[in-house]
């Protein structure tokens, strides 16, 4: 499940950069949910709380908002991924 | 007494033999919450991702304990769950969610949901929301 979950930000990054350069709120606002749900499911809790922002700046249509913190989300997930990958490493060796 | 190799956790079997249904929108969710009941030897498991899927299942299979998300598309965990009281007053709800507002929690709690969890759940916290569930459900029934 982790291996699978490390995936979905990618997934959501791409989907939310094309809706963002169409400024498409909504579309922004549905990928910030999905992925608060997952990172909140594996213990990623600063992530989802992000995540968590975005989509009420997103449904209040705090368009601004929405979209420069979308722009922050691979950051906030950078450390996310690392401590996966390092807890999956320590589980293979 | 059976003791899984999960760490002494499920000390009875009795939640290892009701039947489940996970209602929640997201798909890595599901998994996620499926996945820690079949950790408890849980197997009786099913998912639904929308109310109209999850009242289909109910009607169907009547679940002992129904795992509900609040926040969905359509129809949220609180309206789902007027429906479900409907067609199964007995069922033991809990709400599972990534929401740690205290509104969410105090909504949950004065409807007729039994317990309430909030994301991550590890095994231990599932065990422990399914058997305190079980027993609030159980003094509403008298």
């Amino acid at each position: 499940l982790l291996t699978r979950y490390l995936e979905l930000p990618r997934i959501a990054f791409a989907d939310i950069e094309a809706a963002s350069s169409k400024a498409d709120i909504n579309a922004v606002t549905a990928q910030a949910h999905k992925l608060k749900s997952a990172s909140r499911s594996v213990g990623a809790l600063p992530l989802g709380d992000l995540c968590d922002h975005i989509e009420s700046s997103g449904m209040a249509q705090d368009a601004n908002t929405c979209l420069e913190l979308a722009h922050t989300l691979p950051t906030a997930f950078a450390p996310v991924q690392e401590c996966i990958q390092a807890h999956l490493s320590r589980q293979r060796a | 007494m059976e003791r899984k190799g999960n760490g002494g956790l499920m000390s009875d079997n009795t939640l290892q033999q009701s039947s489940y249904l996970v209602v929640d929108d997201d798909e890595f969710s599901r998994d996620f919450i499926v996945n820690v009941l079949v950790h408890l030897g849980c197997n009786n498991v099913q998912c639904a991702p929308d109310s109209e899927t999850a009242l289909h299942l109910t009607r169907q299979h009547k679940p002992d304990f129904v795992l509900l998300d609040i926040y969905m598309p359509e129809v949220d965990g609180w309206t789902f769950l007027g429906q479900l009281r409907k067609t199964m007053p007995s069922a033991v709800v809990i709400m599972i969610t990534g929401s740690g507002r205290p509104a969410d929690f105090k909504k949950s709690m004065a409807e007729t949901v039994d317990g309430y969890c909030i994301k991550p759940v590890s095994p231990g916290v599932m065990q422990r929301a399914l058997e305190g569930a079980r027993g609030s459900r159980r003094g509403r029934n008298g």
